[in-house]
């Protein structure tokens, strides 16, 4: 499509706005960190360049680099799975029941609306051994050997809590997309399903999954992006886990600039993040763009 | 910055602080550029009944601690509430019986990689203290996730029959228990075969306060001046201990303050944070590994290993940054021939 001078001026009124704030607040901290990548800096002396030296040493002298990049990829599976695909059952049941949707919409959605720090206290609790928390007592009532489950401070355990957390969390904000999405299938489209001899398990599956599935995969983006740079939860709950069991890139990152104070080394990790962000959202897109 | 030191020597005030006090704020050259907020005392608590239930007396060595632990695990009780998830409570199990030796001069010699960990038998022994309690299950169950305050809650609900904080920390509750007999209080032990005179209380100042130089006027001189001089008054009125060694009134401090404040008078040696003695990484580090080591994920010679090898790659960070800024709060080696020398050596 061709843009005209009038056109280009309108189309640079309404763009510009979200250019220049994202310019600012996006574009610019990038290059800034990725400058500071190339230095070795306390923050207080003078800046040493080293070139990629720090970027060499996190792939090949940081013990603790690559199992942070690990616990985040199995950390944002678990976001996708949980946010997105329980999200869209959550959505499925809502659109299932005749009655009182905007009570059970509203319930669902009061986690996301709670403040990260309240929701880790809530669980803390929930999960404490000493004083004992609700979970371990309903499973101990079950199980005596369940009472001393430590969910929070278990190297196996401590980086699924904090998944299960994040994930408990943001799935109602989009199972109100997808909710969204499936109310707008097309009644003709399902009625017709229906008089083929299509259950609504059938419709589901092949009628409203195929209609909303760029919804879906846009939601899979968003959850792939907030999940790699998670950061409040994980911290909050389990601190990056003993023996660094549930420590995820961007807590690192933070990490090594802020306690460690090592800002060069630390921007280096913030760089890292940024690219394996773009790499992620860029192969899935990818990936179900070439399907379509 | 003001050098407080020489300020309060100026209102012969100097020798009416705590030596405790004004030897925890002091940099390594002695000099001191900090001003004491209150004194602040860490002790181990317990509940009498379980001692005496088990002939056990309050343990004045480490062996004798460890010992108790034991005792009381075995007649089916909690031995230690801790906050397992604050880092410096597992670096004070660390870092109790080098500080009982010999104050600062083992981290001293550490953070600049002057020794190695395995160098000092007695810092050596700290680390395998807190593997043989972590091991052993000597904490409370459930330690590895509580905090500061409900380590205070599960000692007060009697959930584990000693524990180490403050007592400043004691709740209304329990100071009346203490006044009942059925809590009582316990210095940091000794290490065997080391023991002296001193007293070993942890003391600190809490906050401590810095004056700009340049805002050090004739008037903000006066006013310091007064409340250098009202400053019992002012620590007494708010429940809290006054640095200075003086008496005041003393009609709002409960019991337990004033059994602990006679105690407090013989220490005169301060209290060696290992959380802020460190270059920032191997803070960081240091405190990773220490929770790592209370819950026995690791062992004692992985804490040391590790150590060293944080130190050796980030001490030169510390000793420039204390050459760019010599009156940094790490200690002041760069001011002197050794951390000159050692940077050097560094560089």
């Amino acid at each position: 499509m061709k843009i005209g001078k009038n056109n280009f001026k309108t189309v640079l009124f309404f763009t510009a706005p979200a250019l220049i704030i994202y310019t600012l607040i996006v574009f610019i901290p990038i290059i800034w960190s990725s400058v500071y990548s190339l230095f070795d800096w306390n923050g207080i002396g003078s800046m040493k360049f080293v070139g990629f030296n720090n970027f060499v040493r996190l792939f090949t002298r940081d013990r603790e680099f690559l199992p942070a990049l690990g616990h985040t990829v199995i950390y944002t599976v678990a976001q996708i799975v949980l946010q997105v695909f329980v999200g869209l059952l959550l959505a499925f049941l809502l659109s299932s029941i005749p009655k009182l949707r905007s009570f059970f919409q509203t319930l669902y959605y009061v986690p996301v609306v709670i403040s990260s720090v309240a929701i880790c206290q809530i669980f803390e609790k929930l999960m404490s051994l000493q004083p004992l928390g609700l979970i371990n007592s309903i499973l101990g009532a079950i199980n005596p050997a369940w009472y001393d489950i430590k969910w929070l401070t278990d190297v196996n355990l401590c980086l699924g809590s904090a998944a299960f957390v994040e994930g408990y969390k943001y799935m109602a904000m989009y199972m109100v997309i997808f909710y969204a999405a499936l109310l707008s299938v097309p009644d003709d489209l399902t009625e017709a399903a229906k008089i083929d001899g299509a259950n609504g398990f059938r419709i589901a599956w092949n009628v409203k999954i195929p209609y909303i599935r760029h919804v879906i995969v846009a939601n899979c983006v968003l959850v792939l992006n907030g999940s790699l740079r998670a950061y409040d939860i994980p911290y909050l709950l389990t601190g990056g886990g003993p023996g660094n069991c549930a420590q995820l890139l961007s807590p690192y990152m933070y990490k090594q600039a802020f306690s460690s104070m090592k800002y060069g080394y630390g921007s280096a990790v913030a760089v890292m993040i940024v690219l394996i962000s773009l790499v992620f959202a860029t192969v899935f897109r990818r990936i179900f763009e070439r399907e379509d | 910055m003001v050098n407080i030191g020489e300020e309060l020597k100026a209102m012969d005030m100097y020798d009416a602080y705590n030596g405790g006090c004004l030897d925890f704020l002091k940099f390594d050259d002695g000099s001191l550029y900090l001003f004491p907020d209150g004194r602040f005392a860490e002790l181990f608590w317990y509940w009498t009944d379980d001692f005496k239930e088990l002939g056990l007396e309050a343990p004045t060595t480490w062996n004798e601690f460890v010992d108790c632990c034991a005792a009381l695990k075995e007649a089916g009780k909690e031995p230690i509430a801790m906050a397992g998830s604050e880092s410096w409570q597992s670096l004070r199990y660390v870092s109790f019986m080098p500080w009982v030796t010999s104050g600062g001069e083992f981290i001293n010699k550490l953070k600049t990689g002057e020794i190695k960990y395995e160098e000092d038998e007695v810092a050596v022994k700290g680390t395998e203290l807190l593997y043989t309690l972590a091991s052993n299950e000597y904490f409370v169950k459930g330690y590895e996730s509580t905090n500061y305050a409900d380590n205070i809650n599960n000692f007060a609900n009697h959930a584990a029959s000693i524990s180490y904080f403050g007592p400043n920390d004691l709740s209304e509750d329990m100071q009346a228990k203490y006044e009942n007999g059925e809590i009582g209080f316990f210095p940091v032990p000794y290490v065997d075969g080391m023991e002296d005179d001193q007293m070993n209380i942890p003391v600190h100042t809490g906050k401590a306060w810095g004056i700009n130089q340049e805002s050090y006027d004739e008037e903000l001189q006066r006013f310091f001046e007064f409340f250098v001089k009202h400053h019992t008054q002012y620590s007494m009125a708010r429940g809290v201990y006054s640095p200075l060694d003086e008496e005041g009134d003393s009609s709002n401090m409960p019991k337990v303050m004033m059994d602990v404040l006679e105690y407090l008078e013989k220490v005169e040696k301060g209290w060696v944070s290992w959380d802020d003695k460190l270059d920032p990484a191997t803070i960081t580090t240091s405190g990773e590994l220490g929770i790592e080591l209370s819950q026995a994920l690791i062992d004692p010679e992985t804490f040391r290993e590790e150590m060293d090898l944080s130190i050796e790659e980030n001490a030169a960070a510390l000793l420039l940054l204390q050459c760019i800024a010599p009156e940094f709060p790490v200690g002041a080696p760069g001011r002197k021939g050794t951390g000159n020398r050692q940077l050097q050596k560094y560089i």
